[in-house]
């Protein structure tokens, strides 16, 4: 039997969102709208100091207010007091030390909200305050202040090729700059929240999350042997992008340590401002680059160093620096490379997963210094880009061959066109404080988690009664993830009108697929279940031949129904699942899909990261008040090839949010620190983009299908966010005529630059 | 909880009469939510910022987050779930056909202050419907397909569709 | 469970519904400043989540709104209930024809949703610094009435602000009713600066009154909000424009006066010399919108 195509030339089916009804109905339940629970309420007791010798926690005045049933400390965990994602480096209770404002110590157990908060308000806990460091390169300094036993720094990661001293050599001009990158929260709208319960062999946790797997995982290792089995199930999530990437651990096992000493149900749920000061963000970058060109445009050379603020704990921080020292050479054929990244632990709060994952970071110092390099030129930054940009048959900054699906250069003629860059880059024009400015911003975006830990995807598919049921361990949080699931079954199994329900994670029931992370919930959580559909067709298939009379190959699977070309005979799709009951065939498929081909030499720096890249040009247009230093930006292109498109509304649906989400990056997001305590920890003062601060946006799909994912698909969900913050930063450049090469581009900032001219 | 510490109060919820005596310290937002069950009013911020609380108070969207309980008194309260009961309301179903919902946590509170607007103004600019949807943060979608949906919803309503 | 009353639970307090004045007036005689009033509420709700207050008994205005809102026009005057809705007084013709300042500013409070539910007597009454009726008030020479079982007195609106989140108000009083002076010469104006387009709080705010006679600054009066403990009434800079011809350079000469009469401090919004420069940068738009007696 054939493997299913999509074929361009179908009309595009066009699916409705699968909880869409639930959803504008408000009859869809979160994990802190499951009210008919009765639960216990879990209050954490936090840190107010950033670094700080725990002398002693005193619980005693907390346990005897009326209605606190327990305090938990570290020496309550029965197992490990573990919950670092990679590194065992973070406890779920300090017991030593605290290390951020906001670390964990205790946590209050109550039955009332209002005995939870004042057991908190009666912990009292005495420190021995340390010197702080909050600076990365403090950090690294010799005699700075060990914040972990295992030094201050966290992990480095290099890339080398060619031969960088010669590259500079064959140099007719260099470019240097240093370039720095904010922190961002994720601002997902519902906080994180986990529901653990007793049930009769083990304990239970709901929540929102992105890893259930991992949850199950760090869940088992804080109760130990004490209980036999933990069950993880995914709640509709509200939200993710990153930070609940290993923040649902933390809360689960918090959940299930109070589930398991009461035996009763227990809630952990948190404020906004709670929320905002614990959870993981997005890494803050010093990147210095240079770069060597010759006088006809060519790059032959690029060097960088970045430093970055990981913050208290590991988290996600060596993936991240992995991707950005990887990728900090942009969507370029540089034939000579020489990157150094390191990350140190600070005592603020810790640094993780946040859609982008280091590149925007990484592509915001690269797009800005070819825009710099262009000017150095006197060349246009598009004509200069279309010269350098990777193709098929190119080799990446890593030595890995690019065989098939680069989209790239499609991509920035596309976006040059539609925002019409040549007659608005001529006539970047000025109108007593108003100027106007075109900037445009390349990005790379690779598939698969990387060389630094299997990729495996996995899927279930059963046929239960006239309906076919996806079992699936990758999670949905708005993604839009499922819809494309529910695509790619009708359409290996030609279904119209045949129901396809998607269950979402339980590990009792479904198969580890892996995070759902890294763009890898349509490569390979979808080709494991295009794997598993493709199985269940041949099986199906087989007793169709027979019934039918006629060859496998000659069956067709299309509108619900089976039919022959040959003997020209058909069944309906419900009619022979029934067959294939009769005849004892289980109508069932389990799938592993294994990203292959993956390899990296550490001492060479040097190899084959990831099975397949996404691409894309966006262009920006701003008009600043030069006056006050206001960005408002007038027009946003995003071009795309992320492969062959599944939804195409949906895969828009990504375009809005990541944009919308980077121009938040690029304009407004501040979050502010002053000695590692978070000044704005609230949406009062923490500004996300709203519905009044958005420009046109205009999304442009190119396809340039790769075979890792099913029907040649590779991931939409963070490429829309990477090149926001460069775009704009290239808008202003072209604006000011001067480039500012730190963000986010507010007011304040931008005016401070205007002025020092 | 002392009964004299309770207040008594009575109005209407989606239609259906409440009166009941309630404890007075407790926000609308988290009365609606954990005491009535309309669970479809959702908390993201709690400070009025990001409009996840919305709800119609008489007719008018309202962070339901800054309003005591008792303030209801003799009001009328509508949530998600009070609309669209039998069929849904024009602004559930073009949130549907335009794809603007996400993750769906901001979208009681859009839907809310969207169905709202024809009563404001039937024919509002783009950069007026936008304003009026400003109170309403949403992470996922970046807004373009929501202000879309509400500009069919309005036509949808203007023709009694 | 009671999942979100857990994540921000609030103390205890009485809550009395007074069904007239006089009820109102002896509650806060007895209880002074044991007792705050809910009208629109949106700082007090905030203000118990965070548990910042703990007031023993709450006064619920919901039955006599009536008495204390509404917008009138009576013998040259424009009065406007304290509780009234900055969604009322956006909309409202008077406002709109005498008092465009307050009604620019009013369209701009908060939300939506905020300005359905906060009222011009709650937002007075908290004192914020920032507080967006404010300046407008101040420009457009506004009085405010103050009562208690004592009795009533009326202050200008610009003395009634004594601090950071401080006035005059005692705490056995509550605010009746604003009046604006109504002159037909009078065109006034407010713009403000802040870090996103909607939904956010001002960095700064300027609001502007004066009287155009032929090309000449008759009576006027600029304020600033956001940028001193209180709003305030920017003297020398109106003095600036009090009989000057309407210029460039008369403008300039009051927008820089302006920028010297605001001390502003440094804050997680802005830095103290960037508003200085912001207040300039609106003085100088707000007056020429003003002069032109455009919106």
């Amino acid at each position: 039997m054939q493997e299913a195509t999509l074929d361009r030339r179908q009309p595009r089916i066009e699916l409705s969102r699968t909880d869409a009804l639930e959803k504008v109905t408000g009859k869809i339940k979160y994990t802190t709208d499951m009210i008919e629970q009765e639960a216990l309420y879990l209050r954490v007791v936090r840190s107010s100091l950033p670094h700080a010798i725990i002398k002693h926690v005193d619980v005693s005045q907390a346990v005897k207010i009326d209605g606190v049933e327990r305090v938990l400390t570290a020496k309550d965990v029965p197992g490990a007091n573990e919950v670092g994602f990679f590194i065992q480096d973070q406890p779920l209770f300090c017991d030593s030390k605290v290390r951020f404002v906001g670390d964990a110590i205790a946590m209050v157990v109550a039955d009332s909200p209002e005995a939870a908060e004042l057991g908190v308000q009666e912990v009292k806990i005495d420190y021995e305050q340390l010197p702080g460091i909050f600076d990365p390169q403090l950090a690294l300094q010799n005699g700075a202040i060990q914040i972990h036993e295992t030094g201050n720094l966290l992990d480095h990661h290099f890339v080398k090729k060619g031969d960088i001293l010669e590259g500079f050599r064959k140099a007719d001009m260099i470019v240097k700059g240093t370039y720095k990158t904010p922190i961002q929260e994720q601002a997902y709208l519902e906080t994180e929240a986990a529901l653990a319960y007793p049930t009769a062999d083990g304990i239970t946790v709901v929540g929102s999350m992105q890893c259930p797997f991992a949850v199950e995982k760090a869940v088992k290792l804080v109760l130990g042997k004490a209980v036999p089995n933990v069950r993880i199930i995914e709640a509709p999530t509200g939200g993710a992008f990153g930070g609940k990437e290993d923040a649902p651990d933390e809360v689960c096992a918090r959940a299930a340590l109070a589930a398991y000493y009461t035996k009763k149900p227990a809630l952990l749920a948190f404020s906004r401002k709670e929320s905002i000061i614990f959870h993981p963000k997005r890494h803050p970058m010093t990147i210095q680059r240079e770069m060597g060109l010759t006088k006809d445009g060519k790059v032959t050379a690029v060097k960088a160093n970045l430093t970055l603020d990981g913050g208290a704990y590991a988290s996600l921080s060596s993936r991240v620096l992995f991707q950005a020292v990887c990728l900090v050479t942009g969507p370029y054929d540089v034939p000579n490379v020489d990157v150094d990244g390191l990350v140190a632990y600070t005592n603020n709060v810790p640094m993780g997963a946040f859609r982008g994952f280091g590149k925007p970071q990484a592509l915001y110092a690269a797009e800005l210094q070819m825009d710099e390099a262009a000017a150095q030129l006197g060349m246009d930054p598009v004509e200069f880009r279309l010269k350098n940009i990777l193709r098929v048959g190119s080799t990446t900054a890593t030595g890995q061959l690019l065989r098939n699906s680069v989209g790239l250069e499609e991509c920035v003629l596309k976006a040059a066109e539609a925002s019409s860059w040549k007659q608005k880059r001529k006539s970047s024009s000025s109108q007593d404080t108003r100027r106007h400015g075109i900037g445009m911003a390349c990005m790379i975006h690779p598939t698969s988690l990387g060389p630094l830990g299997m990729d495996i995807g996995s899927a279930t598919v059963e046929i239960e009664d006239a309906s076919v049921t996806v079992r699936t361990g990758m999670t949905e949080y708005g993604q839009g993830l499922y819809t494309g699931f529910v695509r790619i079954v009708k359409q290996v199994l030609g279904l119209t009108e045949t129901e396809v329900k998607i269950n979402m994670p339980d590990t009792r029931t479904t198969l580890d697929s892996g995070p759902t992370v890294a763009s890898r919930g349509t490569v390979m959580g979808g080709k494991a279940l295009f794997m598993a559909a493709q199985q269940l067709k041949q099986k199906m298939a087989n007793v169709a031949s027979q019934i039918l009379s006629s060859p496998v190959d000659d069956l067709i699977f299309e509108n619900d129904s089976i039919r022959s070309t040959n003997s020209r005979k058909s069944i309906e799709f419900k009619r022979l699942t029934e067959e294939c009951r009769r005849r004892g065939i289980e109508l069932k498929e389990d799938a592993w899909n294994r990203a292959t081909g993956i390899n990296w030499d550490k001492e060479k720096g040097q190899g084959t990261p990831w099975v397949s890249y996404s691409w894309a040009a966006h262009v920006a247009e701003v008009e600043i008040d030069t006056e006050t230093g206001k960005v408002d930006v007038l027009n946003y292109i995003a071009a795309h090839d992320s492969g062959t498109v599944l939804v195409p509304t949906q895969f828009k649906s990504q375009i809005f949010g990541g944009v919308v989400q980077g121009l938040g990056y690029a304009l407004m997001e501040e979050l502010i620190l002053d000695k590692g305590r978070i000044l704005n920890p609230s949406f009062l003062d923490y500004y996300i983009p709203t519905a009044a601060d958005i420009p046109k946006i205009t999304p442009i799909l190119v396809e340039a299908p790769d075979d890792h994912g099913p029907f040649g698909a590779k991931g939409i969900g963070e490429p829309p966010i990477e090149p926001v913050a460069a775009a704009i930063g290239n808008a202003v450049y072209n604006a000011l005529g001067f480039p500012i090469r730190e963000f986010p581009y507010t007011p304040e900032r931008v005016r401070m630059a205007i002025a020092e001219r | 909880m002392d009964s004299n510490r309770t207040i008594s109060i009575s109005c209407t919820i989606n239609e259906t009469l409440i009166s009941r005596k309630i404890a007075p310290n407790q926000t609308l937002c988290d009365f609606l939510h954990d005491e009535i069950g309309t669970t479809g009013v959702k908390k993201g911020c709690d400070t009025g910022e990001c409009g996840a609380c919305t709800v119609l108070f008489d007719g008018k969207p309202v962070t339901s987050c800054l309003v005591l309980a008792p303030q209801i008194d003799g009001h009328k309260i509508t949530t998600i779930e009070g609309l669209g009961k039998e069929k849904l309301h024009p602004v559930q179903e073009v949130f549907i056909a335009f794809d603007a919902s996400q993750c769906g946590y901001c979208i009681p509170g859009m839907i809310m202050t969207a169905s709202a607007i024809a009563n404001e103004n039937p024919n509002p600019t783009e950069e007026q419907i936008k304003r009026y949807l400003s109170g309403n943060l949403c992470r996922c979608t970046g807004y373009q397909q929501q202000i879309e949906a509400v500009k069919a919803a309005l036509i949808k309503l203007a023709r009694g569709t | 469970m009671k999942p979100f009353q857990y994540l921000a639970p609030i103390a205890r307090f009485d809550y009395a519904v007074p069904n007239d004045m006089t009820e109102l007036l002896n509650i806060l005689h007895e209880y002074g400043s044991d007792a705050k009033i809910i009208s629109g509420g949106t700082d007090l709700t905030i203000a118990l989540k965070q548990r910042l207050i703990k007031p023993k008994i709450i006064v619920d205005l919901n039955h006599i709104r009536g008495e204390l809102s509404g917008i009138s026009v009576e013998n040259d005057s424009l009065k406007i209930g304290a509780t009234t809705t900055y969604t009322e007084i956006e909309r409202d013709q008077h406002i709109n024809r005498y008092a465009q300042a307050l009604s620019q500013a009013a369209s701009q409070v908060g939300t939506f949703q905020i300005r359905n539910l906060g009222t011009i007597g709650a937002n007075l009454a908290n004192g914020s610094p920032a507080a967006d009726s404010a300046p407008p008030l101040i420009a457009l020479s506004a009085k405010i009435k103050l009562r208690s079982k004592q009795g009533e007195r009326i202050i200008p609106i610009e003395d009634f602000f004594t601090g950071v989140k401080k006035t005059v108000l005692c705490p056995d009083e509550i605010i009746t009713v604003i009046e604006i002076p109504i002159k037909n010469k009078t065109s006034s104006s407010w713009m403000r600066f802040a870090k996103r387009n909607e939904n956010v709080i001002s960095v700064v705010s300027v609001a502007v009154a004066c009287e155009i006679n032929q090309g000449t600054f008759g009576e006027s009066r600029i304020s600033l909000g956001a940028v001193a403990p209180t709003p305030i009434l920017a003297k020398e800079s109106s003095f600036k424009l009090i009989g000057k011809t309407i210029s460039p350079e008369t403008i300039e000469a009051a927008a820089t006066a302006a920028k010297n009469e605001c001390r502003p401090i440094s804050d997680v919004r802005g830095s103290a010399e960037y508003r200085r420069h912001l207040v300039y940068v609106l003085s100088k738009r707000t007056i020429s919108q003003a002069a032109n007696g455009t919106r």
